[in-house]
């Protein structure tokens, strides 16, 4: 039963990264693949009708976290305080960036709010990203299950960790770079015009580069972690992961080369869901690693909430889900189609 | 509002000017009306968190500092303070600008992309 709802807390919050990380990396790559003001105004369409209801599957994680394992969410929220307003912050920041920049129709204006939009989407993917190098990694959780974390110590891997070491720096830099080539193969689909034929380009460059990087990523968790591939091959998430990953970076290469947008892009949104899959897998039944000692580590076991909790979860998870998919099919083909410089379908933003 | 709905009903809201007057000057009201209520809430509950179960005092994080709380209730501030002037300033500005004439309501496609 644990394990079920250990599989639904990673799950929603893996949707969100891949929903919301196609914006981020389509808003990243607002600088390089939009060079006049109509292009970049094409690049926030192509986002901004709907980063706010991929935004609802961060929410319904934290919602899920906070009812169903109450014990690490209070310990993590705490002990990532900073992280989590720094994120939330620049999540504010890129709302509004989209949200107020096309009100004025001037240079400067919509200048500064682009830098803001591009500048809020690398840190979010950095952010991301070091938060995912730091659950990989562990943090320092004492025996009373509390750990507090400056952003950086010695820069090292074990001990009093920080929030950024090599380990979780090199993984923010696979983030960005991943989420980079995600957002390009979405604009390949999404957009029209110079835009279009740019994120080609980018999104066949950005995917090679995420291959050697990946695997640096993947050595280094050996290293960091010597002790996680043993219970995964045990585990059959892990495998089906690892099947998502081969079919699904199939599909991105053949969809890629072949110029099929949304086969790519298809392959783009499993190859990640694949990989965090397995991450997420890897790790069970241990949510929060202590790099103190292992003992203090936070299993799904030790952090869940009651059974009465559990069982009241089990009636209303399910109602939230589905309003939600509700919600993502409505928007999705609402705003189905490509976005155009001439022609303006997807309302003022 | 009852008023409102019946005028409405009757089609003559529009040309009642008192009845106008009065709903212009009512649009604060609902801003003041959702604080308050929350401030009602959350003080009212004090001092527990979770009422009869769980008090205030044992409830905050004990790993978090008073600088970490200071430094993001001021970066909290100054952030809503930057939205609120947005805010005024795009709201006054549409306010300014008026209501549009029947006939741009045509709007050159390209323009919209823009704007």
């Amino acid at each position: 039963m644990i394990a079920i709802w250990y599989a639904v807390v990673s799950f929603t919050l893996i949707v969100y990264v891949v929903l919301d990380g196609r914006n981020f990396g389509a808003g990243m790559l607002q600088w390089f693949v939009a060079k006049t003001p109509e292009e970049r105004r094409q690049v926030i369409a192509a986002i901004g009708p709907l980063w706010t209801w991929h935004e609802v599957w961060l929410l319904g994680f934290g919602g899920t976290l906070m009812a169903i394992f109450p014990r690490l969410m209070a310990s993590s929220f705490a002990g990532y305080y900073l992280a989590l307003f720094l994120i939330l912050w620049c999540l504010i920041l890129r709302g509004v960036s989209i949200e107020v920049g096309g009100h004025i129709n001037d240079g400067l204006w919509q200048g500064y709010w682009d830098f803001n939009f591009v500048l809020s989407n690398f840190l979010l993917a950095i952010l991301f990203g070091a938060a995912a190098g730091n659950v990989a990694r562990g943090v320092p959780v004492d025996a009373q299950g509390n750990f507090s974390m400056a952003f950086f110590t010695n820069f090292n891997v074990r001990g009093h960790v920080g929030l950024l070491d090599w380990y979780t720096v090199s993984i923010a830099i696979l983030a960005v770079v991943m989420l980079a080539a995600h957002g390009a193969t979405y604009l390949t689909l999404k957009a029209e015009g110079p835009v279009h034929d740019r994120c080609e380009i980018w999104a066949k460059y950005l995917w090679i580069a995420v291959v050697p990087l990946l695997a640096v990523v993947l050595v280094e968790s050996r290293i960091v972690r010597p002790d996680l591939p043993g219970r995964a091959l045990f585990n059959p998430f892990w495998w089906i992961g690892l099947i998502v990953i081969a079919a699904s970076a199939f599909t991105l290469l053949t969809g890629l080369t072949s110029g099929r947008e949304l086969r790519a892009f298809v392959g783009s949104n499993f190859l990640i869901v694949g990989l965090l899959a397995t991450g997420a897998a890897a790790i069970f039944p241990v949510m929060l690693h202590s790099t103190l000692a292992p003992e203090n580590s936070m299993t799904a076991y030790a952090v869940a909430a009651g059974p009465m909790s559990l069982h009241l979860a089990a009636i209303w998870w399910p109602m939230g889900f589905a309003l939600a998919v509700f919600y993502f099919v409505f928007t999705s083909r609402w705003y189905a189609g490509k976005v155009s410089v001439q022609r303006d379908t997807q309302g003022f933003y | 509002m009852g008023v409102a709905t019946l005028q409405n009903l009757r089609g003559r809201l529009e040309s009642s000017r008192l009845l106008l007057w009065v709903l212009l000057l009512a649009f604060p009201y609902p801003y003041i009306a959702n604080t308050l209520g929350w401030m009602t809430a959350e003080l009212g509950r004090q001092p527990w968190l979770i009422y009869g179960l769980f008090h205030t005092r044992d409830g905050y994080s004990k790993v978090v500092s008073n600088g970490d709380a200071i430094f993001t209730l001021i970066g909290f501030t100054g952030l809503y303070f930057v939205i609120g002037l947005l805010f005024l300033g795009l709201t006054g500005r549409e306010i300014a600008e008026g209501p549009e004439e029947e006939t741009s309501l045509v709007v050159d496609q390209r323009e919209a992309v823009l704007v």
